[in-house]
């Protein structure tokens, strides 16, 4: 990417039939999926029939009963993949899975509050709202009015039979102070073909193995896609 | 009482877009999990990482976006668990300005020889090759190490608590053979031999 | 430019991570032996030496070789024999045993671990076999495998290419090779690590009227009298003759020397050219080097040994490789082409040699 981002990203999120309770740091150790010493550093927050949680420093894995998520804002993220992977090709095979989403988020600094808000200009022009236009310019640096949120739908995607990709831009919350930081999310959703009928995982862990690392590059091409408009 | 985070839908959906950064609590009740879990457009992306607050890599809040106009009954909220969120500010996140996948092709004692498939500029072969000593890998991978053994190799700013620092991070992979793998292999093998006509 | 219609060629190209030879036999019929990716151009070098010298590889490449299966000879071969639409791919039978096969699919994209370039090719290669596409020749022990008739061959003289290898026996040793790569679920996944010596090399010995040439692939000698050079040397069902040409075998290693080849097989100070190798400190040594020298002046290689740095990136990451003390090179060297041509029908063993890119004459191969 042309913009080095500040905070970084990526979560694997699958969507099926799973058991939260079972999703524990010792689980994950038990079965050579964590080190001992990643499974001790672990900060549990809940382990519940609906819902676990717990987090290192590196990773961040939270279960429902019908969603796991598994995230890392650490690179290399094969690390994340081959997780996900193994958990569910080697231990968990007849977990149902009906979609799959990888995830690439990113805060990044374009330097201005200036540069920001001409970016915004350029994705959603104010003019387009015609009287209201006026209106939607009034403000200053603390509070403008404007762009505040923006998502995009590609909705044929060559690779998949269904799913779609889908990237979000909004102002970052997060970092330059809320003025200078322009926040860009990817969802790369996969589904089967019929869901009614899913009785384990292999399709869609199947899809993460084979389509993560091209996932991952598509999502930072499209980052760049915003990112270039800085210039 | 805690309440669960719902899933956004896509833009392309009649339904009212659930902005999971907008920071009010709202309590639903189970009738409307489902309906949000089961829509045709459940998501497949994590909680929305963009609220001010939210903790990157440090565990998710659990809270539930303002809509307008929903109706709930308190009397048949979903009892969850007492569930407080990790009280510490982010954690480390480290993106790549390079990337190679590589691979083993000799252990020499102190040191093991590399060869190098540049991810970054999207090469498909491996051009590049360079040493890196053994006392650098930890004690399990050590034990491990062999030829042809797989890992990726990362070098780029690492941000922790305020502070930035060049990195360069070696991970080898640790994937295994399945049976299935195997058995599948092994008749896809055998179907492909079939067809091969030999003069 | 293009050979003339009754010119020999035979053009050596290397390394990329491999090498190719490309052998004009006439009347632009063209044979290719073995493949690898032009360093310069990214694609299968054979395919780009061919149309910048103008010749359409969809129809005039008549025959495709694989030596073998390591990464080294068989990079770009899938989108080489795609392109050579009219020409039949050869190898040992051995290569589609589905023993073989099995281990090759099991690096199919969905593994997460890259085979490496040898089962990616192989795949490609027996995909295309599999739909019919090309009719594989069985490569074994002195057995013709191409012929071109004296009529179509542009200087009046009949063609013919032979495999001379492998043996039975070497066949029985690469199938219990390839037996020893039996996995159990649950072990760590490898990329495809080639076994030595090369047990299933194919020789080639091509005839043009009465001028040879041998190409000795990857064969190793070996203390076995099954396998090995002395197998062919001695055998009475090879074709007879002596070579003017040698493409060195095995990188010119002295594991790959045989003196009886060159007492026997081989005319006095032939043509020897050679694709180095910069694994396991480089191939050819200085001493492989002196000692072909000394057999013949007339030593060539497609490219120098010499290390040389691998891409420059961005500050901090150069920072960062220099703080940990590791210095990236280019794992082998940029490709180099090393042509010879006789001169014609009139004078076939009078030989013309070109030196393109890095090639260079053997003893310079590791000159700073």
């Amino acid at each position: 990417m042309r913009i080095e981002p500040e905070l970084s990203e990526v979560a694997i999120v699958l969507v099926g039939n799973l058991n939260p309770r079972i999703f524990t740091p010792d689980w994950f150790a038990r079965h050579g999926l964590f080190s001992v010493k990643d499974a001790d550093a672990a900060e549990i927050d809940v382990v519940h029939a609906q819902v676990t949680s717990f987090h290192n420093e590196w990773l961040s894995i939270r279960v429902e009963q019908e969603r796991f998520q598994a995230s890392t804002t650490v690179a290399p993220y094969s690390n994340l993949l081959d997780l996900v992977v193994r958990t569910f090709k080697e231990f968990l095979p007849h977990t149902p899975l009906a979609k799959l989403g990888i995830n690439r988020t990113v805060h990044f600094d374009v330097g201005s509050f200036e540069v920001r808000d001409r970016i915004g200009q350029r994705l959603a022009p104010k003019e387009t709202w015609g009287e209201w236009a006026k209106d939607l310019a009034a403000g200053d640096e603390k509070r403008t009015g404007g762009m505040s949120s923006l998502t995009m739908v590609q909705t044929k995607v060559d690779d998949r039979a269904r799913g779609f990709i889908q990237a979000t831009v909004e102002p970052s919350r997060r970092i330059g102070g809320s003025r200078t930081g322009i926040y860009l999310h990817v969802n790369d959703h996969y589904e089967v073909e019929e869901p009614d009928k899913v009785t384990g995982g292999d399709e869609m862990v199947a899809i993460l193995a084979e389509h993560f690392d091209a996932s991952i590059k598509r999502s930072e091409w499209i980052a760049d896609q915003i990112m270039r408009l800085k210039e | 009482m805690i309440t669960v985070a719902g899933q956004s839908t896509a833009s392309v959906s009649d339904e009212p877009a659930l902005r999971e950064h907008n920071t009010q609590r709202q309590r639903i009740g189970p009738a409307e999990i489902a309906r949000r879990y089961w829509s045709d457009f459940k998501m497949s992306r994590p909680d929305e990482p963009n609220a001010p607050g939210h903790r990157v890599g440090a565990g998710t809040r659990v809270d539930i976006p303002m809509t307008a106009g929903t109706a709930t009954d308190e009397s048949k909220l979903v009892e969850l668990p007492r569930y407080s969120g990790p009280t510490t500010e982010r954690r480390i996140s480290f993106h790549p300005l390079q990337e190679w996948e590589g691979y083993v092709i000799a252990v020499n004692g102190d040191t093991f020889t590399v060869r190098l498939t540049d991810l970054t500029r999207g090469a498909q072969i491996a051009e590049e090759e360079t040493e890196f000593p053994t006392n650098d890998l930890d004690e399990q991978d050590r034990q491990l190490l062999e030829v042809g053994r797989v890992f990726r190799w990362a070098v780029g700013y690492q941000y922790s608590g305020g502070t930035k620092m060049r990195v360069s991070h070696v991970v080898f992979r640790r994937l295994r053979w399945t049976e299935k793998d195997l058995a599948s292999a092994e008749k896809e093998g055998r179907e492909l031999a079939a067809k091969i006509r030999w003069e | 430019m293009r050979p003339r219609i009754d010119q020999v060629e035979v053009t050596l190209i290397g390394p990329g991570y491999g090498e190719s030879a490309v052998l004009h036999l006439g009347n632009d019929n063209w044979v290719v032996i073995d493949s690898c990716i032009d360093s310069q151009t990214g694609q299968p070098a054979a395919i780009s030496y061919l149309e910048q010298i103008a010749v359409d590889p969809a129809t005039a490449v008549k025959l495709v070789v694989a030596t073998h299966w390591h990464d080294d000879h068989i990079g770009g071969m899938g989108a080489l024999l795609s392109r050579c639409a009219q020409a039949k791919f050869c190898c040992s039978s051995a290569l589609g045993r589905r023993e073989f096969l099995g281990y090759v699919r099991r690096f199919q994209p969905g593994a997460m671990i890259a085979g490496g370039s040898g089962v990616r090719e192989i795949d490609q290669v027996t995909k295309l076999l599999a739909k019919q596409l090309k009719a594989a020749v069985a490569a074994s022990a002195n057995k013709r495998v191409y012929r071109l008739p004296a009529r179509e061959s542009g200087h009046g003289q009949e063609c013919e290419v032979w495999a001379l290898s492998p043996s039975d026996a070497q066949y029985e040793k690469f199938l219990f090779e390839i037996g020893s790569l039996v996995l159990e679920p649950g072990e760590l996944k490898r990329r495809a690590v080639a076994q030595r010596p090369n047990h299933l090399s194919v020789v080639t010995w091509v005839q043009v009227g009465d001028l040879a040439l041998l190409l000795g692939a990857d064969l190793e000698e070996t203390r076995d009298a099954g396998t090995g050079w002395s197998v062919i040397v001695t055998s009475a069902e090879r074709p007879q003759g002596k070579a003017a040409v040698f493409k060195v075998a095995h990188h010119g290693s002295a594991n790959a020397h045989s003196d009886a080849v060159w007492q026997m097989m081989l005319v006095e100070e032939p043509f020897a050219v050679l694709t180095p190798w910069s694994r396991a400190g480089g191939l050819p040594t200085a001493a492989d080097a002196r000692r072909i020298d000394e057999l013949t002046p007339n030593a060539y290689s497609t490219a120098r040994l010499r290390p040389s740095r691998g891409r420059t990136r961005s500050a901090a990451v150069e920072k960062t490789l220099r703080d940990a003390g590791i210095r990236i090179r280019r794992a082998e060297p940029p490709t180099g082409v090393v042509r010879l041509r006789n001169v014609g029908a009139r004078d076939p063993h009078t030989w013309n040699v070109e030196l393109l890119r890095q090639a260079c004459h053997l003893s310079m191969v590791h000159a700073a």
